[in-house]
């Protein structure tokens, strides 16, 4: 194979093989000259793309800007929009992270729930769905690659103690328990759903008698497909 | 239940603002829009879109053609630079170049999906004897548009065929070469030249 400097315009252009990118930025740490190239090219590779600049489409723009709103607003307007977790869900996980520190001392959920909760919200590949319903301010589902997933809410009503939330994952097969919680004193909620989740299921959400029920029995609150 | 935190504050807490006197201070290159932008400034945003959207766009048709898939990239890729502007790292580069590989990976993925079934060869025909593609109406100002055009300008027709066809096309360097059925050496030799030739007519370096 070539000798590796000579790579430092093919990597500005980003044109090499993921093998031979990663064997020029082993390289390029050690070697302030291909540094020094590579931040010479950086004026070049935008010329290049700069070049070929066209009239974006005018409804462009409203549409980009639509997507950031909706993705600010803490999932308030819009469909089942699917975005990574940043600054969506952040102010409402703050929020209920804090609450569901207190909920889990008093003896719901785990140390080991609230441990696959984090891993969940600080996943890469973590995907986010907004959750329309009226029974919630806000809501989101946050899942991963592997299908692990969090069901986060604000806004919903308390339950008496006969009664609980619980979730559930509607597939092909109807619907299976997802889990069983009861909100914070705010109407807050920050739960590990148990069971997989992945695009084309549906999350459901309904009171039960304490304890669950096998099937849902009370009200569809939330339906809200992933 | 009187130790319970006050979550309701936590709730309505705005996503951390820019400062918006180091904004202030600092001239709205795009770099420094970015830094804005990653702390959730949408006014930033609309301004750095302003700036970059005929390039990402353009870029993007100029991968897949198609306009209305590379629309579709286009609106990607710039929803991308919102969630990632945090992650922008101004000591690899200027933001218009790594919103510039952001787009070209974007569409050369979309080119390798949907047309996997045609033969390589067959869609990286160089256009022989076309001349540099029109600068896009909207961009920028009149002096970057001539500083653009006189750069691509300023390079051989064998320099601007390298470059397109490893910037623009799903190609290694030693596929580049294929293509253009030359030496290895003197393909990268091209490109390598052509970048320095583009640099240097762009005069200011980034960074």
């Amino acid at each position: 194979m070539a000798d590796v400097h000579e790579l430092a315009p093919f990597y500005a252009l980003d044109a090499l093989s993921p093998e031979d990118a990663a064997r020029f930025e082993g390289h390029l740490s050690g070697c302030s000259a291909c540094r020094d190239e590579l931040a010479e090219y950086d004026a070049g590779v935008e010329a290049l793309a700069r070049s070929v600049a066209e009239p974006a489409p005018v409804a462009m723009k409203d549409e980009v800007m639509l997507r950031i709103d909706r993705a600010s607003s803490k999932g308030a307007a819009g469909g089942a929009n699917v975005v990574p977790l940043f600054r969506r869900v952040a102010p409402l996980i703050a929020a209920a992270a804090a609450v569901a520190a207190f909920v889990f001392v008093i003896g719901f959920g785990s140390d080991t729930d609230q441990d696959r909760i984090d891993v969940v919200l600080a996943s890469d590949d973590a995907v986010t769905v907004s959750v329309q319903a009226d029974v919630v301010s806000a809501a989101e589902i946050v899942y991963t690659g592997s299908g692990e997933a969090v069901f986060s809410a604000q806004g919903l009503s308390g339950v008496s103690e006969t009664e609980t939330y619980q979730l559930w994952l509607i597939g092909d097969g109807g619907p299976v328990s997802a889990g069983l919680f009861r909100p914070d004193a705010d109407g807050g909620a920050l739960v590990l759903i148990d069971g997989d989740v992945h695009p084309g299921l549906v999350l459901g959400l309904t009171i039960e008698p304490a304890g669950g029920s096998g099937a849902p029995t009370g009200d569809i609150l939330i339906a809200q497909e992933v | 239940m009187t130790l319970v935190m006050t979550p309701t504050a936590l709730r309505f807490m705005p996503v951390s603002p820019a400062n918006p006197l180091t904004v202030l201070d600092m001239p709205r290159s795009l770099e420094a829009l970015l830094v804005a932008v990653a702390g959730g400034d949408r006014s930033a945003y609309s301004q750095l879109y302003d700036e970059v959207a005929d390039t990402v766009y353009g870029l993007a048709r100029k991968v897949v053609v198609d306009p209305s898939r590379a629309q579709e990239i286009a609106q990607d890729v710039l929803f991308e630079v919102w969630q990632k502007a945090d992650r922008f790292d101004p000591d690899r580069g200027s933001a218009i170049t790594w919103i510039a590989v952001m787009t070209r990976r974007r569409a050369i993925d979309v080119v390798r999906s949907s047309e996997s079934s045609r033969s390589r060869e067959e869609r990286v025909k160089p256009e022989s004897g076309s001349q540099p593609d029109p600068v896009g109406e909207e961009i920028v100002d009149q002096d970057e548009h001539a500083r653009i055009r006189r750069a691509m300008g300023s390079l051989t027709e064998l320099q601007r065929e390298a470059l397109e066809l490893a910037f623009f096309k799903d190609l290694s360097h030693t596929q580049v070469a294929d293509v253009l059925q030359a030496p290895l050496g003197t393909v990268k030799t091209r490109i390598r030249d052509g970048l320095k030739r583009l640099s240097a007519e762009m005069g200011v370096s980034h960074g």
